[in-house]
C-alpha cells in the first residue's frame, strides 16, 4: 500500500504539489487523473525517492522508498521510458537491474517474453520506437515481481493492440492483489481500466473515489425521455424543479433528478412515455468538470476561457 | 502475488549486486571499449615512437618504464573520458533516474561505480606498463635494464594514477552532470594547470601544479621523486580523488535526481 502523507513539492516559489494526503489500496488499479502541470510525475517522482518532498511523506507500507533494501522486488516503476543509456542493449539494461536487486537473470528472458521484445533483446535501446521503449520500461517495471506499481503514462507510445496488452496487464496486476498506480490523459482508456481515481488540480488533491463515485457526481449525468406529448412533460417537470433541454421534437434530456422521479411524474401527469432511458456521463465530462479550475496551461479556444483568467479562478 | 514473498529470504543486492549493476552497464555499452581501447593503443603508440626515438639517438641502455609516463600523459584522456562518461553519460540520457530508482542508496551507486571505475584504470594502467616494457624489450634486447621496482611504478604506478585520476573525474562528473563540463575542466587541470605553472612561475601556483593531479604522474610511472616521491603522489591524488566524491556524493544527495 502506498501512503501520501502531506507531500508537497515547492521548485523555488512554484508549487508542484500541494498537501497530498492519500492512500492507494493493494488489489485495485488506481488511476492519477489532472491537467498538465498537475504534480503527478512529480509525486510519483518524490515516491520513488528520486525527489526530496519538500515536506511531508511518501510510504510503501510504511517506509520510504530509499529505505528497501531490494526495491525492484517490492515497487516496479516506468516513469520515463527514454531514461534508459541508449548504447546499451535492452537485455544489457535488465540484467543490470536484475543484478542490481539480486534479480534471477532468468527473470530478465521472461520479462523480455512477457512484453514481446524477446526478438530484439540484443539490439541498443537507442535504436528503439517509443513504443519499444515503453514496453522496455514495463519489463523493468514487472522484472522484481513487485507488489506495488507505478506507472506514468504506460500507454503513451503504444499501438491498439500494446494499449489493450497494457490494459489487460494491469487489470491482472491488481486482480492478484497488487496496488497498480497509474497515470494516464487518456479518459476512455481510465474509465476502462481504473477501479479507483485521484485527481490533481495544480498540485492539490481535488477528487479521491471511486470511479463509479466520480462519474455518478457529474452533471453530465442525465435521462432521455421521449414522448410524443413532450411540452406537457417539461412542464411537469420543470415545475418540479428538474433541468430541461429539448434534444429533438419529441426526445428531451432531463438532469438534476433520479430516473424514478422522472417516470413518477410523467405518470401522474399521464404523458406516454416510448423512452426513458439514463444517460451516464463520460469520464472524460467528469473530469473537464473537476479539473475545469485548475487547469493551468489552458489553450484559448472559442468556448473556453482564457488560460490568464483560469489561472485567476480557483 | 506470491504468497510466499515473506519466507524466502532476499538475497543479492547491496553493494555487491550495486556493483554487479554498474559494471553490466559499463561494459555493456560501446563507449568503455573504446576507452579502453584507446588508451591503449595511444599509449603504446606514444611509448613506441619515445623508445624509437631514444634508441636511433644513440641511447645504450633503458629502463622498462622510462617512456612509460610519456604513453600516460597521453592516454590519460581516454581514461577520463570513460570515467566521466560512466556517470555523465546517464546524466545525459535520464538513465540516472533508473539507476537510483534500482539502487535508491546514493552512497551505494557512487560506490559501485567507483569500483568498476577503479577496476577498470587499474588494469588498463597495467596493462599499459606491461606494454612498456614489451616495447622497450623489443628495442633494447639484451641492453634492457630491468629492474623489479621500475616494473612496480611502470604497471602498478601507471594503473594507480589512472585509477585515482578516475575516481577524481568520476567524483567531478557527479557535481558537474555534464559530459563536456566535466571533461573540459579535468583537461583544464592535467593539461592548463601545469602549463600556467611553467608560463607565470608563480612561487604559490607552481606548488599548486606540483601537487595538482598531473604532479602526481611522473613520480608514480617514473618512479622519479620529482618534486616528491610515490608515496607522496599517492596521497596527493588520493586528497583530489575524495574531494571530488565528497563534493559528489554530498550532492547526489542533496539535489533531486
Ligand atoms: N525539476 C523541476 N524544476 C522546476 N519545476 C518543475 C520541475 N519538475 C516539475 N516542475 C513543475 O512542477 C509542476 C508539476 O509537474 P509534473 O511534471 O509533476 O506535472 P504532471 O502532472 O506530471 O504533468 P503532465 O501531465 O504534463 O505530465 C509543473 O508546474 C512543472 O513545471
Ligand atoms: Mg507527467
Amino acid at each position: 500500500m502506498i501512503t501520501f502523507h502531506g507531500l508537497t513539492k515547492r521548485y523555488g516559489d512554484r508549487i508542484a504539489v500541494d498537501g497530498l494526503t492519500c492512500e492507494i489500496a493493494s488489489g485495485r488499479v488506481t488511476g492519477v487523473l489532472g491537467p498538465n502541470g498537475a504534480g503527478k510525475s512529480t509525486t510519483m517522482r518524490m515516491l520513488l525517492g528520486l525527489d526530496a518532498p519538500s515536506a511531508g511523506r511518501a510510504l510503501i507500507d510504511g517506509r520510504p522508498y530509499a529505505a528497501l533494501r531490494h526495491p525492484l522486488r517490492e515497487v516496479g516503476a516506468l516513469l520515463d521510458a527514454r531514461a534508459v543509456h541508449p548504447g546499451l542493449t535492452a537485455r544489457a539494461h535488465l540484467l543490470a537491474l536484475a543484478r542490481g536487486n539480486g534479480i534471477a537473470a532468468r527473470r530478465v528472458e521472461e520479462v523480455l517474453e512477457t512484453v514481446g521484445l524477446a526478438r530484439v533483446a540484443r539490439r541498443r535501446v537507442g535504436t528503439f520506437s517509443l513504443g519499444m521503449s515503453q514496453r522496455l520500461g514495463i519489463a523493468g517495471a514487472l522484472l522484481g515481481d513487485p507488489r506495488v506499481l507505478v506507472l506514468d503514462e504506460p500507454v503513451n507510445g503504444l499501438d491498439p493492440d500494446g494499449v489493450r496488452w497494457i490494459r489487460r496487464l494491469m487489470r491482472s496486476l491488481a486482480g492478484e492483489g497488487r496496488a497498480v498506480l497509474v497515470s494516464s490523459h487518456l479518459m476512455s482508456e481510465m474509465q476502462e481500466t481504473a477501479d479507483h481515481l485521484i485527481v490533481l488540480g495544480r498540485g492539490r488533491l481535488i477528487a479521491d473515489a471511486p470511479l463509479g463515485e466520480i462519474i455518478a457526481r457529474s452533471t453530465g449525468n442525465s435521462v432521455r425521455v421521449r414522448t410524443p406529448r413532450a411540452a406537457e412533460l417539461v412542464t411537469a417537470l420543470t415545475g418540479a424543479g428538474m433541468q430541461v433541454r429539448w434534444t429533438a421534437p419529441e426526445e428531451l434530456r432531463v438532469t438534476g433528478a433520479p430516473i424514478e422521479r422522472i417516470g413518477l411524474l410523467a405518470h401522474e401527469a399521464g404523458v406516454p412515455l416510448h423512452e426513458l432511458s439514463p444517460r451516464t456521463a463520460s469520464l472524460e465530462h467528469a473530469y473537464l468538470e473537476l479539473t475545469a479550475s485548475s487547469v493551468a496551461y489552458a489553450a484559448p479556444t472559442p468556448d473556453t476561457v482564457p488560460a490568464a483568467e483560469a489561472w485567476g479562478r480557483s | 502475488m506470491s504468497g510466499n514473498r515473506s519466507t524466502v529470504t532476499p538475497r543479492g543486492g547491496g553493494l555487491p549486486g550495486a556493483f554487479a549493476a554498474e559494471w553490466t552497464k559499463l561494459w555493456g555499452v560501446r563507449s568503455t571499449w573504446l576507452c579502453v581501447g584507446a588508451a591503449l593503443a595511444i599509449g603504446t603508440a606514444v611509448i613506441t615512437l619515445m623508445t624509437f626515438s631514444l634508441h636511433s639517438s644513440g641511447q645504450a641502455r633503458t629502463t622498462v618504464n622510462a617512456s612509460t609516463g610519456l604513453g600516460v600523459l597521453s592516454a590519460q584522456f581516454a581514461a577520463v573520458a570513460l570515467a566521466s562518461l560512466a556517470i555523465t553519460g546517464e546524466y545525459a540520457t535520464g538513465a540516472m533516474r533508473t539507476t537510483l530508482t534500482a539502487v535508491p542508496r546514493r552512497g551505494a551507486v557512487l560506490a559501485a561505480k567507483a569500483g568498476a571505475v577503479t577496476v577498470t584504470a587499474l588494469v588498463t594502467g597495467v596493462l599499459l606498463g606491461l606494454a612498456g616494457w614489451a616495447v622497450s624489450a623489443l628495442f633494447y634486447g639484451p641492453h634492457l635494464v630491468v629492474h623489479f621496482v621500475d616494473l612496480v611504478h611502470g604497471t602498478v604506478g601507471t594503473g594507480l594514477y589512472l585509477a585515482l585520476l578516475s575516481l577524481f573525474v568520476l567524483g567531478l562528473g557527479a557535481v558537474l552532470r555534464s559530459t563536456a563540463g566535466t571533461v573540459t575542466t579535468t583537461i583544464g587541470l592535467l593539461v592548463g594547470v601545469p602549463l600556467a605553472a611553467q608560463v607565470l612561475g608563480e612561487k604559490a601556483f607552481v606548488w599548486f601544479a606540483e601537487h595538482s593531479p598531473a604532479g602526481a604522474l611522473e613520480p608514480l610511472v617514473s618512479g622519479r621523486e620529482l618534486p616528491y616521491g610515490a608515496g607522496t603522489a599517492t596521497v596527493v591524488l588520493l586528497v583530489w580523488a575524495a574531494a571530488a566524491l565528497a563534493a559528489g556524493y554530498a550532492l547526489l544527495r542533496l539535489r533531486d535526481a
